[in-house]
């Protein structure tokens, strides 16, 4: 039995450092920070329920992009796949499963090493012919807009470039703590301490029962 | 061995009293329970200081919802506006601009803190009348509104904010109970193994999902809680014997389950047949009885029912009200309507129009959303995570077949007490995918969210506890712990993920 106990104290120790160390390697990362956007206007466009690929010519890609947030909205997000072209040929791609959410989705890219400029972005929608998908972004004449099958849409679709930015999240702790006490019953620091201590306190009351139980 | 398993009980006459068996069930309540019951608050606790206020699927609607029934005894409406107070917060906190908007944060500046602060402070006074809209929450029974209603009260003197906040607390206190009759269903299900129960109700206690739904003002948290509550009983019942005071409080717990949110009609059936099976047993033993006590058992049950009937007679309202309309409301055969629900949760069969082409809605729906996806449904992991999450979800699902492959037998002995949980969990779903049906195709899954799927934690509890004891005697531990420790980590990973959505 003692036996028993002394793996499962290994089990926990060894499990915590683990965790431990993937938070700390997490905090050493950068969040993704929007380097540019297409536009700042975010009116609808055109939404479709049937698979949709369009390009949409004249985009500025910053250096260092590693993802594109194309402003697409529905609720059970189908396959979406993301190309970028420069004078006809192909400089970063990405795709993204079904099954998001929401007002935009994200698309993880191949990372461009340099700014480039009057790159052609294709996007395609899979769409299954039943849940319709919104494009959002801005109304423009048909010569700047997207285009599909050689025609235009009604504008272009917002698109935003992702990359990680300078600083660690690390760094940003403190910052990430203000802003957790913003827009609460009562500013400050208050809501990341009490976050903070109730984790702690899930841990420890978690390994005491690990350990008291699991014998 | 016999340390670690729980003493034989002789079971207690059927259909005798139990003398005080509350307290005398409180009393025996092992101290891994409460401190299962802990874990969940503390976590829903800490969901709810990392959630921004409303950043909650319809948190907004059921504030409402609780303040129209606090400030002026009535029930609301689903049209209108919400009233000025709510309004202006909502407006404050750019609710419109951030839900469902992954690209966009909440107020980050003083200046925004100070006007909101400011604005909510020019509204605390007496209260509004006339704005009676709670949106899509004033469909729901009242009893979760009505508790929450004390929690408002006792805030009354601060801004909403300050209200919010503690009746997040309430829905907290509920996470602990959720995670409480987990426990305790899994002791009663699965006797056999005392260490295996902290794997199942622990387990339950760091579902990330339970702690944001917990960490917020939903029905939810209430109706995960007598869903628990609902299967302890039944799990007490199946293996003790049917009392008078067990079927009328099995009664009372399927009527506080009416009472608390409408997709437990979902639950009920399935609940009242192992009220009616177990009834029969018990027949067998005290005759005449057993159904005595069956019939007071259902008339405490289907009494919100009857008084919800009633109601809307009285006003000239449909029958059924909202279920009325969800009934006229369909379409397409029932053909048509099973194909979608089956595919709903699992892959298209031949011959089967398909209704989700290109998604695999067991994964991609039900799996992915248990494994990451907060606030409006716009917080999500990596793409890579939920990859990597089929390794372990895959070596749990094998290690609760092993066990349950090993227990062929004792299975087959307690085929009726599987058939009703079956049955309560084939009503959940089904619920779920008929009334996603109503707006097909305009929408794929209208309730395609694993929040709903929650009030089934207890099932959970024991498929970890057995994936636990699948491991065999001398890996069990080991393997349950390894399962908690992942627990913790999905849970403060979530919370992680959750902070960099909105504060990054």
């Amino acid at each position: 039995m003692r036996r028993g106990s002394t793996r499962v104290k290994v089990a926990l120790v060894v499990g915590l450092a683990l965790w431990g160390v993937a938070g700390g390697l997490t905090l050493l990362q950068s969040p993704i920070g929007v380097l540019r956007s297409n536009t700042r206007a975010s009116a609808f466009i055109d939404q479709a329920s049937h698979t949709l690929s369009a390009c949409q010519a004249g985009e500025a890609l910053p250096a260092e992009t590693s993802a594109v947030r194309l402003r697409v909205e529905t609720l059970l997000g189908p396959r979406v796949a993301v190309g970028l072209f420069a004078r006809g040929r192909a400089i970063a791609r990405g795709e993204r499963g079904p099954g998001w959410t929401g007002g935009a989705v994200t698309v993880p890219v191949s990372r461009l090493a340099s700014a480039r400029t009057g790159v052609t972005l294709c996007f395609s929608v899979f769409l299954n012919g039943h849940e319709t998908a919104v494009l959002n972004g801005e109304r423009t004449p048909p010569a700047f807009a997207a285009r599909t099958g050689g025609e235009p849409l009604p504008g272009r679709l917002r698109v935003e470039y992702l990359r990680p930015s300078g600083s660690s999240w690390w760094s940003l702790l403190p910052d990430v703590a203000r802003r957790m006490g913003l827009g609460r019953a009562w500013a400050g620091i208050w809501s990341a301490l009490l976050a903070a201590v109730s984790m702690c306190g899930v841990v420890l009351v978690c390994s005491r029962l690990i350990l008291g139980e699991l014998r | 061995m016999s340390d670690n398993r729980e003493p034989r009980r002789r079971p207690l006459p059927v259909g005798r009293r139990a003398p005080a068996a509350g307290r005398s069930l409180a009393r025996r309540l092992p101290v891994a329970a409460w401190l299962c019951a802990c874990v969940a608050c503390l976590n829903a606790i800490c969901w709810s200081f990392v959630t921004p206020p409303f950043q909650v699927p319809d948190e907004p609607e059921h504030v409402a919802y609780v303040k129209q029934l606090d400030e002026t005894g009535r029930l609301p409406k689903s049209a209108g506006e919400f009233s000025r107070e709510e309004a202006t917060a909502l407006a404050d906190l750019h609710l419109q601009s951030v839900a469902e908007q992954p690209a966009s944060q909440p107020i980050s500046t003083r200046a925004q803190q100070e006007a909101l602060q400011r604005d909510l402070l020019a509204n605390v006074g007496p209260p509004e009348g006339g704005r009676e809209s709670a949106g899509v929450a004033a469909t729901q029974p009242p009893l979760y509104y009505a508790l929450e209603a004390i929690p408002y009260t006792l805030a009354g003197a601060g801004t909403l904010l300050d209200r919010v906040e503690l009746m997040r607390l309430l829905s907290a206190l509920m996470g602990g109970v959720t995670a409480l009759f987990a426990f305790m269903f899994v002791r009663e299900a699965l006797p056999r193994h005392r260490w295996a129960w902290t794997v199942g109700g622990l387990g339950v206690a760091l579902a990330p999902l339970l702690g944001f739904m917990s960490g917020a003002v939903n029905p939810d948290s209430m109706l995960y809680a007598v869903s628990a509550v609902v299967f302890f009983c039944l799990a007490r019942a199946f293996r003790r014997g049917l009392t008078r005071a067990s079927a009328l409080v099995l009664g009372a717990a399927i009527a506080v389950g009416l009472l608390t949110k409408l997709n437990f009609v979902g639950l009920a059936p399935g609940a009242l047949l192992g009220l009616v099976v177990l009834s029969v047993r018990a027949g067998r033993t005290l005759g005449r009885a057993a159904y005595v006590s069956l019939a007071i058992a259902l008339a405490i049950a289907l009494s919100p029912v009857a008084v919800y009937v009633g109601a809307h007679l009285a006003s000239g309202a449909p029958t059924l009200g909202i279920v009325s309309r969800a009934l006229r409301g369909t379409h397409g055969s029932v053909l048509s309507e099973l194909g979608y629900i089956w595919q709903l949760y699992l892959p298209r069969l031949p011959g089967m129009h398909s209704d989700f082409a290109g998604v695999l809605t067991t994964r991609e729906i039900w799996l992915n959303g248990y494994i990451g996806l907060y606030g409006w449904l716009d917080t999500q992991f990596p793409g890579w995570v939920y990859d990597v999450a089929l390794l372990p979800v895959g070596l749990i699902a094998g290690l609760c077949v092993r066990a349950l492959l090993a227990s062929a037998r004792e299975l087959r002995a307690r085929a009726a007490e599987l058939a009703v949980y079956g049955a309560m969990c084939l009503g959940l779903l089904v619920l779920i995918g008929a009334d996603s049906y109503l707006t097909f195709p305009e929408t794929d899954a209208e309730f395609g969210q694993t929040r709903y799927l929650l009030p089934m934690l207890p099932l959970l509890a024991a498929a970890l506890a057995l994936a636990a004891r699948g491991a065999g005697r001398r890996w069990g531990p080991i393997a349950g712990a390894a399962i908690l420790l992942l627990f913790i980590g999905h849970d403060a990973f979530s919370q992680l993920q959750e902070v960099a959505r909105y504060y990054g």
